[in-house]
């Protein structure tokens, strides 16, 4: 069961079967996606549906929770995130994307601090980890910011539009965020 | 297999002919204390296993696993693997018995098994994880020309206790100097 959460501004929501049409247009964002990593763009037609339709089925299996980011009161989806499990090392890959009409205003801070803040007092991960691309910095500002740490930046660990790009992992450790 | 050649090392694919060395130095629970997943108590059967697995992923070119043994004595004193992934990395193992340690051995050994991965796989990158608190490790591949990338906290699970690992990596470019080439 995935909760509502919310922020100051926002409402975190379970994704939901509609949501299609909303991912595909964000997807279709090149801005987007190419800072995805691991993720083939330009995304074909029925994206929005695949993508939808696979997190919901991962979902149901308790391999992840997506949630859909929205401003409160309203329903349209405007960017998700998603917890990634690791059952048996009792981890969660933290994952997000926002539309980027809405880049440069805290938004997914605001969003990911509270996701954090849920693995952790939800009480079922010991550690949240998240990659970025080393040159994203906007990406890295919100994992900064919900104070996840800088662990490592392993070069030229993956290979995206034609050459080898540098990650930079973050993690944060549920004995820390709760002492804190 | 190609066997690989040191100034005082062979690499070359494990045989039945290796268990009881495997087994012996093995056993040792200082190497149990520095691997993720190595069985503990080691047994017999597991060396063999371990030279059955060895020869079928290297047919399958999935993994090279080779044993480390000295040349002047033809004793075998280790083992050394590399495992391909995606995007030309590959990823390093070893472990060296405990009498043979802190005399050079496996940074011979890492120095030639990335100058094999380099040239005859053409790989792009060269990396090993290593448990953080083990930094004799760490010293072995920064010595063998890896770079340390950093420590992902809590990132593996060994038994009941979360394991942080350090990670060191090489990219592709020249060759490491000092190094023997038969």
């Amino acid at each position: 069961m995935t909760m509502h959460l919310s922020t100051k501004r926002l409402c975190l929501r379970p994704l939901q079967p509609h949501d299609a049409p909303q991912v595909q247009r964000i997807l279709g964002q090149s801005a987007v996606v190419t800072q995805m990593i691991g993720y083939p763009h330009p995304p074909p037609a029925d994206e929005g549906n695949r993508w939808v339709t696979q997190h919901l089925a991962l979902m149901q299996q308790d391999a992840r929770q997506t949630w859909a980011v929205t401003r409160c009161g309203t329903d349209t989806l405007r960017g998700t995130l998603t917890l990634r499990y690791e059952w048996r090392t009792s981890l969660a890959e933290l994952s997000y994307w926002l539309d980027a009409a809405l880049w440069g205003q805290g938004w997914m801070s605001e969003a990911a601090g509270a996701v954090l803040g849920y693995a952790f007092r939800g009480g079922r991960v010991h550690r949240v980890y998240a990659r970025s691309f080393a040159e994203n910095t906007a990406s890295r500002r919100v994992l900064d910011r919900i104070g996840m740490m800088h662990e490592a930046t392993m070069r030229q660990s993956v290979r995206a539009d034609g050459r080898y790009r540098d990650i930079a992992w973050y993690g944060a450790l549920k004995s820390e965020y709760l002492a804190e | 297999m190609i066997p690989l050649h040191t100034e005082r090392l062979q690499l070359r694919l494990p045989t039945a002919n290796d268990i009881d060395a495997i087994y012996t130095l093995l056993s040792d629970p200082s190497i149990a204390a520095n691997m993720l997943d190595l069985p503990h108590p080691y047994q017999r059967s597991n060396a063999q296993a371990f030279v059955r697995y060895a020869q079928q992923a290297t047919r399958a070119q999935t993994e090279n696993i080779y044993v480390i043994e000295t040349r002047a004595t033809a004793t075998v004193i280790g083992s050394i693997s590399l495992d391909k992934r995606s995007f030309n990395i590959a990823e390093i193992g070893y472990w060296m018995g405990k009498p043979y340690r802190s005399q050079g051995y496996t940074t011979e050994a890492v120095r030639r098994i990335i100058r094999f991965g380099f040239a005859e796989l053409g790989l792009n990158r060269i990396q090993a994880y290593f448990f953080a608190h083990n930094t004799a490790s760490r010293r072995v591949l920064e010595k063998a020309g890896m770079q340390y990338e950093g420590v992902l906290r809590e990132h593996f699970r060994k038994g009941d206790d979360y394991m942080s690992v350090g990670i060191c990596a090489v990219l592709c470019g020249p060759p490491p100097v000092n190094d023997y080439a038969p």
